[in-house]
């Protein structure tokens, strides 16, 4: 049997404080209009291609 | 791009998964003999990316709910009524890349696609992506490069825990959008 999947830790105090800091103001620089594009493409791509193989496997 | 010819198959009893290797004995275990487990038990679903042509699984991914607790007094700027215990995320608790694809950034593109897959419409209430990334700088440097921090300065463990902010993501998808 493979190793089970961690449990995510909690965070506390000035962990946890940074962390809620983060997520009060998220920053838009953190992600570019590029690797948004990319993952629509994947995703579009991906998902036609799914589609466009089931109906013919059906 | 390598998923250009694949397709998204969820794992089910029928899905060939006994030849994938990626070249760890854990990842390979855990999809050929556990995930199905895991599955049945609704404690996370698999799901393939298949090439078309040869129907050989090029990577697979296992997500689950899972949520970050974080206990300070600063919970309090969070409205009442809106305060939660947790905040809600989805766990990548397993990603592999079969070795034959290994090398083609194929990892970096399944990355995008679950990010935009769980961007979209947001449909559950999802804040934050997780991963369970084993403690190996190469793996650690794959998930930074994809813009994953880590999540806590414990580094003493197998595996770290590490986060990526689908916020940003999705105000960065609106304003392509626009």
């Amino acid at each position: 049997m493979a190793k089970p999947i961690a449990p995510t830790p909690d965070l506390k105090g000035k962990e946890a404080e940074k962390f809620l800091k983060e997520i009060a103001s998220p920053d838009l620089k953190a992600v570019s209009k590029e690797e948004v594009l990319r993952g629509k493409r994947i995703f579009d791509t991906i998902m036609k291609n799914t589609s466009v193989f089931a109906k013919h496997a059906a | 791009m390598l998923l250009d010819q694949a397709i998204l198959e969820r794992l089910s009893p029928v899905s060939a998964t006994a030849d994938f290797d990626c070249g760890n004995p854990d990842l390979n275990e855990f999809l050929i003999k556990d995930a199905l487990h895991y599955q049945d038990q609704l404690l996370g679903v698999t799901y393939l990316f298949r090439s078309i042509k040869a129907k050989e699984a090029l990577a697979y991914f296992t997500v689950l709910n899972d949520g970050i607790k974080a206990t300070n007094n600063l919970n309090r700027r969070i409205p009442n009524q809106k305060r939660h215990g947790k905040i809600p995320a989805v766990k990548i608790g397993r990603l592999a890349v079969s070795m034959p694809q290994q090398g083609a950034k194929l990892g970096s593109q399944v990355l995008d696609f679950i990010k935009y897959w769980f961007s979209i419409n947001n449909k559950t209430g999802c804040r934050f992506l997780l991963a369970d990334a084993y403690n190996k700088p190469e793996t650690i440097a794959f998930y930074q490069r994809n813009g994953f921090s880590f999540l806590t300065n414990d580094s003493g463990k197998e595996t770290r825990a590490m986060k990526f902010d689908l916020k940003p993501y999705e105000m960065r998808m609106a304003k392509a959008d626009s």
